[in-house]
C-alpha cells in the first residue's frame, strides 16, 4: 500500500519514538525506556493505541503524561498483525518517528515484524538492554544463552522489547490524546474463542525466592514440598514453579521458567531435580544465588550453581526445610 | 583417502541419534533392570530400518550396506550402553546379510523381510556346551531325510532364544550341523537357516531353555535342544560340507558390528567421565587437574579412536567385498581386519569402563550408578561372545605369518 | 488439496555450541547445524495436511553450503520438491534480507495456498520470518499455532498466547507458524534417507528470483557469552551421613549471602 510521504520524513530528520504494545499492561514500562531514547534523538514519545472501541483504556495511558495517538476502528477488531503493522506504517511516516518500540508479546513480535517488511527498515526482537552511546545499540538474546548487540542501519528502526526490561514510571500530568484518522482495510482474522488461561501459576516473575521444580519431582502432589521449602527460605516472598515439560506437558501449572516462558530473578533460585538444559538456564541467569539439588553430580544445572547439593530431592528438601525453621 | 562419512551416512547417523534418544535412551536402564526389551521397540525399529539394513529391498531389507549398519549400531550402543539392543540389532544385520549372501532364494523371501519389520529373529548358533572356539569339534548332527535334513543335538550360549520364541514372527539362527564324520573336522559341517518358531507356532522338535546372564540383560541367552528337528533342504545354505568357511565370513561381518557397539558404548562411557571431570573436586581442584586422571583420560580417547578406525575401515573394505564385488578384494581380506576389531573393541570398551568407574569412586559401586550396567555388556565380548579374544589373534597371527608357523 | 511451501532453515545446534573461554564468543566455524525444531514441525505439520487431504509440499530455503544438508532432510522426511536460493553472499544474512529473498523465491512459485514455517528458528529467535513474509506476500498470518486443521480454503488455527488459548480463522493464501507443541516430527528411517540422496532440489540464483545483493539492514557488532561466576561449592550428600553437615553448611552460606529470610 502506499504511504503518504511528509517532507521531513528521510534520515537523520525524524526523531520521535512511537510505542506500540497490544497488550497494553506492558505500554507503561515502554514509556520509561522511550524518553531515555527521546532525550538523546531530541523528540518526543508517541504511544499507539490501536483497536476497536479503545477509549477506556487510551484515558489510562493518557495519565503517564505523553501523547497518546489512537486509531479506533471496529474493522480493526479482531487483531491482525498485518493490518496493525499498516497502521503504525502511517503513523511512523505522519509523525517522524525515527525508533518504533513495540512490547514483544507473541501478537507484538508480528507486528514488528510486519511493519518492518513493508517498510523495508530492520527490525530486532526480544530486546532486553538499549545503549545510547556510542550509537543505538540493542541487546537481545542469541544461541539461547549468548548475548548479542545489533545495531540497526536503517531509518528509522523497529524493536520489539522484553517486558521488565524497564519499570513503570510514576504517572504525571501533561498527557494528551490525538484521535487519528487512518485509512484502515478490515482484520482478515476471525476470533472463534479465547480460552483464558487457567491461572495455575503463583506469579513467579515476582518471587524474591523462587522455588522451581524439574522432571525429577515426580509427582504435582510433590510441590507441595518444594512449596514448604519456599516459604520456610523466604517467607511471603518465596514461590514455587516449574520448567517448561511439567507445565508444557504434564500441565501441573500453566506457566514455567525458561526461555519461551518467564525469566525470573529472584535473590535465591533453588532449582530441585531440573537437569539444566540451556533453555532454564536463560530464564534464571539473572538470579543472585543459584541452589541446585539434583541426585545426578553431573547435572548440567550444577555449572551454573553456587551452591549445590548432589542428593535425592525427597530427603534434602524436608531436612532443608526443617533446618530453615530454626 | 576420503575420511568423511558421506552426507547420507551423517544423515543416517543424527535420524538414529534422534530416534535412539527418544526410544532408547530413556529406558535403557529399565530394560536391563527387568531383563525385557519393550515389545513395541521392534516394531519401531523395524520401521526405522535398523535391521537387516545390508539386505537389499528385494528381501524386504533396507538397501543399505555394512558402513551403514555399523554407525546404527554404535548408536544404538551409545543409547543404550548395556548393549542389550545394540546387540539384538547387530545379530540381525550381521547374519541376515550372511543368509542373504548364501541362503537359497525360498529361504532369503521367507525369513528376511520379517527380520527387517522387527518381527523375526535371525542370530547364530554354533557354540555347543563343550566347544564354542573349537568349532570343528561340532557335536550336533544333520542327517539326509528325504529331500530334507533331521537334525539332533544341543546348542548352548545362544542370543536370543527368549526372542525367537517371543517375537510374533519367530525367528531362528544360522547354525553349524555335521554332516561327516568327527575326523573329517571342519571340512564336514553344514551351514543352516535353522528356524525355531515360523509364521507364529513353534517348529516340532526345537526345545529352547533360557539362562540368566551377569549382565547384558535385555537380551535373552539361553540353549536348545534339537530331537529329530525336520527341515526342507531349502534351508541349507551354501554347499553341503562347505558350512565351516561360510560360517567364518559370517563371523567377519558380526564381529564387525560388535565392534560397532562396544565402541558405541564406550564413547558414553567415557562422555560420562568427561561430565565428571567438570563436577568433581577433590583437594581443592578439578580431579583431571591431576595428570594421573588426564593422561590416563588421553590414552583411553586414543583407544577408542582407533577402535573407530577399525570398525568402519573393516565395514568399508565388507562393503567392497560383498556389496560392491569389487575384484581386488575377496572375502579372506576380512579375516585381518574385522578379528582386530574384535579383539580391540571389546577390550578398550572394558578398561574405559573400569577406570571411568575407578574415577567416580563410591558411587560407581552403587546400583544406582549405570556404570557397571555397561561394563558387563560389553565384558561378554571379553569373555568371548561371537569369538574368544585368542581366537581374534589365533586369526591375525596366522594369517600375517602363515599358517604353517602358526596352527597348533 | 493444499499446496504448501514451507520454509526451512539449517540452524547451529545450540547445544553443541562451544564458546572461546577467553573471547567468549562462540566458536561458530565447524559448530554442528541440523533442521530448526520449530521448522520439523512445520515441514511434519505440512506432510500431515498431505496425508489427510491431498495437494503438494514443497521446501524452500536460503542460505549457503548449509542448504543441501537441510534439503536432504526435508526430502528425507516426504516432501515432493525443493527449492533452493544459494551463494556465497547468502551465507550470513539479516532476517529482513532473508524475508525478501523467500518473498521474491515464492513469487516464483506457480501457486501456493499456504505458507507454513517455524514460529522462530532454533538458533537465533528473531520470530519475523512469518508475518515479514506475510506482509510482503499481501496475505494474513496466523503465529505459533499448536493446532492447524483446514475446512474448505479456511485454516482454523489454534494458539497459546500469553493470555490464552486463542482458536482462529482466516481464508488462504496465508502463513501460519509453527510452534514446539503442534506436532512430533517424525524420524526419517534409513529407507527415506537412501531415498533423498536420489532427489535433486531446483537451485534458484539471484537473479532469477530478480532480486539485487542488498545491504544488510541490521549488524551484528557481538555475540558473547555474558560471564556466569558462580561459585560451584557442591556438596555430595549421596550418603545419608553427610547430608546433615552439607545442609548446615549450605544453610549458613545462605544466611551470609542475605538471601534467606
Amino acid at each position: 500500500m502506499r504511504y503518504v510521504r511528509k517532507k521531513s520524513w528521510n534520515k537523520g530528520m525524524n526523531k520521535n519514538i512511537l510505542i506500540f504494545s497490544e497488550d497494553l499492561g506492558l505500554l507503561p514500562e515502554l514509556i520509561s525506556g522511550a524518553r531515555e531514547v527521546a532525550s538523546k534523538l531530541g523528540g518526543e514519545v508517541l504511544a499507539a493505541v490501536i483497536g476497536s472501541k479503545v477509549e477506556g483504556e487510551t484515558k489510562e495511558i493518557s495519565k503517564y503524561g505523553i501523547k497518546v495517538l489512537v486509531v479506533d476502528n471496529a474493522a480493526l477488531e479482531p487483531f491482525d498483525a498485518g493490518r496493525y503493522g499498516e497502521v503504525l506504517q502511517q503513523l511512523t511516516v505522519n509523525y517522524s518517528a525515527e525508533l518504533i518500540m513495540i512490547g514483544a508479546t507473541t501478537r507484538g513480535r508480528d507486528v514488528a515484524a510486519s511493519l518492518a517488511a513493508k517498510l523495508g527498515i530492520g527490525c530486532v526482537t526480544e530486546v532486553f538492554r538499549i545503549d545510547l552511546e556510542p550509537e543505538m545499540t540493542f541487546y537481545r538474546s542469541m544461541y539461547a544463552t549468548a548475548i548479542a548487540k545489533e545495531i540497526i542501519t536503517s531509518s528509522p528502526k523497529v524493536i520489539a522489547v522484553k517486558p521488565k526490561t524497564w519499570a513503570r514510571p510514576e504517572t504525571r500530568e501533561g498527557g494528551k490524546i490525538e484521535k487519528v484518522n487512518v485509512k484502515v482495510e478490515p482484520s482478515r482474522i476471525v476470533q472463534v474463542s479465547v480460552k483464558p488461561k487457567e491461572v495455575i501459576a503463583e506469579k513467579i516473575e515476582d518471587a524474591e525466592v523462587a522455588v522451581i521444580g524439574g522432571k525429577g519431582v515426580e509427582k504435582k502432589e510433590d510441590l507441595e514440598i518444594l512449596r514448604h521449602l519456599a516459604t520456610a527460605l523466604g517467607g511471603k516472598g518465596g514461590k514455587v514453579g516449574v520448567t517448561r515439560p511439567l507445565a508444557a506437558d504434564y500441565k501441573w501449572m500453566s506457566e514455567w521458567v525458561g526461555m519461551s516462558g518467564v525469566a525470573i530473578k529472584p535473590k535465591l533460585y533453588v532449582g530441585v531435580g531440573i537437569s539444566g538444559q540451556p533453555q532454564h538456564i536463560v530464564g534464571i541467569r539473572d538470579s543472585k544465588i543459584v541452589v541446585v539439588i539434583n541426585k545426578d553430580p553431573k547435572a548440567p544445572l550444577f555449572e551454573v550453581a553456587d551452591y549445590g547439593i548432589v542428593g535425592n530431592l525427597y530427603e534434602v528438601l524436608p531436612l532443608l526445610t526443617e533446618k530453615c525453621k530454626k | 583417502m576420503d575420511y568423511s562419512f558421506t552426507k547420507d551416512e551423517e544423515l543416517f547417523r543424527e535420524t538414529v541419534k534422534e530416534f535412539c534418544q527418544k526410544n532408547i535412551a530413556p529406558v535403557w536402564v529399565e530394560i536391563d533392570k527387568k531383563r525385557q526389551i519393550p515389545a513395541d521397540l521392534y516394531k519401531k525399529m523395524g520401521e526405522q530400518g535398523l535391521f537387516a539394513i545390508p539386505v537389499s529391498a528385494e528381501y524386504g531389507g533396507p538397501g543399505g550396506n555394512m558402513v551403514l549398519a555399523s554407525i546404527a549400531i554404535e548408536e544404538i550402543a551409545y543409547a543404550d550402553p548395556s548393549v542389550a539392543v545394540a546387540v539384538y540389532a547387530l545379530l540381525c544385520n550381521g547374519w541376515p546379510m550372511l543368509l542373504q549372501t548364501y541362503g537359497t532364494e525360498a529361504a532369503k523371501k521367507e525369513i528376511l523381510p520379517h527380520v527387517a519389520k522387527g518381527e523375526g529373529f535371525f542370530g547364530i548358533a554354533t557354540t555347543e556346551s563343550h566347544t564354542g572356539s573349537d568349532l570343528a569339534s561340532h557335536k550336533v548332527t544333520a542327517a539326509k531325510d528325504g529331500k530334507g535334513w533331521v537334525l539332533n543335538g544341543e546348542k548352548m550360549y545362544i542370543s536370543g532364544v527368549g526372542e525367537t520364541s517371543q517375537l510374533p514372527w519367530g525367528g531362528g539362527f544360522w547354525a553349524t550341523a555335521r554332516t561327516g564324520t568327527m575326523q573329517e573336522g571342519h571340512r564336514a559341517l553344514t551351514a543352516y537357516a535353522l528356524l525355531g518358531k515360523k509364521d507364529g507356532k513353534m517348529l516340532a522338535g526345537y526345545e529352547p531353555t533360557v539362562l540368566e546372564e551377569i549382565g547384558r540383560g535385555g537380551l535373552t541367552t539361553g540353549g536348545f535342544t534339537l530331537k529329530n528337528y525336520r527341515m526342507d533342504d531349502k534351508y541349507r545354505c551354501g554347499e553341503v560340507n562347505q558350512g565351516f568357511y561360510l560360517t567364518m565370513e559370517g563371523f567377519n561381518l558380526a564381529r564387525t558390528v560388535v565392534a560397532a557397539a562396544c565402541i558405541g558404548a564406550a564413547r558414553w562411557g567415557l562422555d560420562q567421565a568427561a561430565d565428571w571431570f567438570k563436577q568433581r573436586k577433590s583437594f581443592g581442584r578439578y580431579i583431571s587437574n591431576f595428570e594421573g586422571v588426564s593422561f590416563k583420560f588421553a590414552e583411553l580417547y586414543a583407544k577408542l579412536e582407533a577402535a573407530k578406525y577399525f570398525v568402519y575401515k573393516t565395514a568399508w573394505l565388507a562393503d567392497k567385498v560383498y556389496m560392491e564385488k569389487d575384484p581386488r578384494f575377496n572375502p579372506r581380506d576380512l579375516n585381518i581386519p574385522a578379528s582386530m576389531a574384535k579383539m580391540y573393541g571389546p577390550e578398550v570398551a572394558t578398561e574405559i569402563f573400569r577406570e571411568t568407574m575407578k574415577w567416580y569412586g563410591a558411587y560407581a559401586y552403587s546400583t544406582e550408578c549405570p556404570l557397571y550396567r555397561a561394563y558387563l555388556g560389553c565384558f561378554s565380548y571379553e569373555i568371548g561372545a561371537e569369538g574368544a579374544q585368542n581366537i581374534m589373534r589365533y586369526i591375525i597371527a596366522r594369517d600375517v605369518v602363515g599358517q604353517e608357523y602358526v596352527r597348533w | 488439496m493444499p499446496d504448501i511451501v514451507v520454509c526451512i532453515k539449517q540452524s547451529i545446534d545450540i547445544e553443541q555450541l562451544k564458546f572461546d573461554p577467553s573471547t567468549r564468543a562462540p566458536i561458530l566455524a565447524g559448530a554442528p547445524k541440523k533442521m530448526g525444531e520449530m521448522d520439523k514441525r512445520a515441514v511434519e505439520e505440512a506432510l500431515r495436511i498431505k496425508g489427510r487431504m491431498g495437494g503438494s509440499v514443497i521446501a524452500l530455503t536460503i542460505g549457503g553450503a548449509e542448504v543441501e544438508d537441510v534439503m536432504r532432510r526435508a526430502y528425507a522426511m516426504g516432501v515432493d520438491e525443493g527449492y533452493l536460493v544459494t551463494g556465497p553472499e547468502l551465507g550470513s544474512l539479516d532476517s529482513s534480507t532473508k524475508i525478501k529473498v523467500l518473498t521474491a523465491a515464492i513469487k516464483k512459485m506457480p501457486h501456493f495456498d499456504l505458507v507454513l514455517c517455524g514460529a522462530a528458528s532454533s538458533d537465533f529467535f528473531s520470530w519475523q520470518v512469518g508475518p515479514g513474509l506475510a506482509a510482503l506476500l499481501g496475505v494474513p498470518v496466523i503465529t505459533s499455532a499448536k493446532k492447524l486443521d483446514i475446512q474448505g480454503d479456511e485454516l482454523v488455527v489454534e494458539c497459546d498466547l500469553e493470555k490464552g488459548t486463542y482458536t482462529l480463522k482466516t481464508k488462504m493464501p496465508a502463513v501460519v507458524t509453527t510452534t514446539l507443541d503442534i506436532n512430533e516430527p517424525r524420524v526419517p528411517s534409513l529407507m527415506a534417507v537412501l531415498g533423498a540422496s536420489k532427489k535433486k532440489a531446483k537451485v534458484l540464483t539471484l537473479e532469477e528470483i530478480k532480486m539485487a545483493p542488498a545491504k544488510p539492514l541490521v549488524q551484528v557488532s557481538s555475540i558473547y557469552m555474558p560471564e556466569v561466576k558462580r561459585k560451584k561449592v557442591i556438596f555430595d550428600c549421596s550418603e545419608a551421613a553427610k547430608l546433615e553437615e552439607a545442609m548446615n553448611r549450605l544453610i549458613d552460606a545462605l544466611r551470609k549471602e542475605e538471601v534467606m529470610e
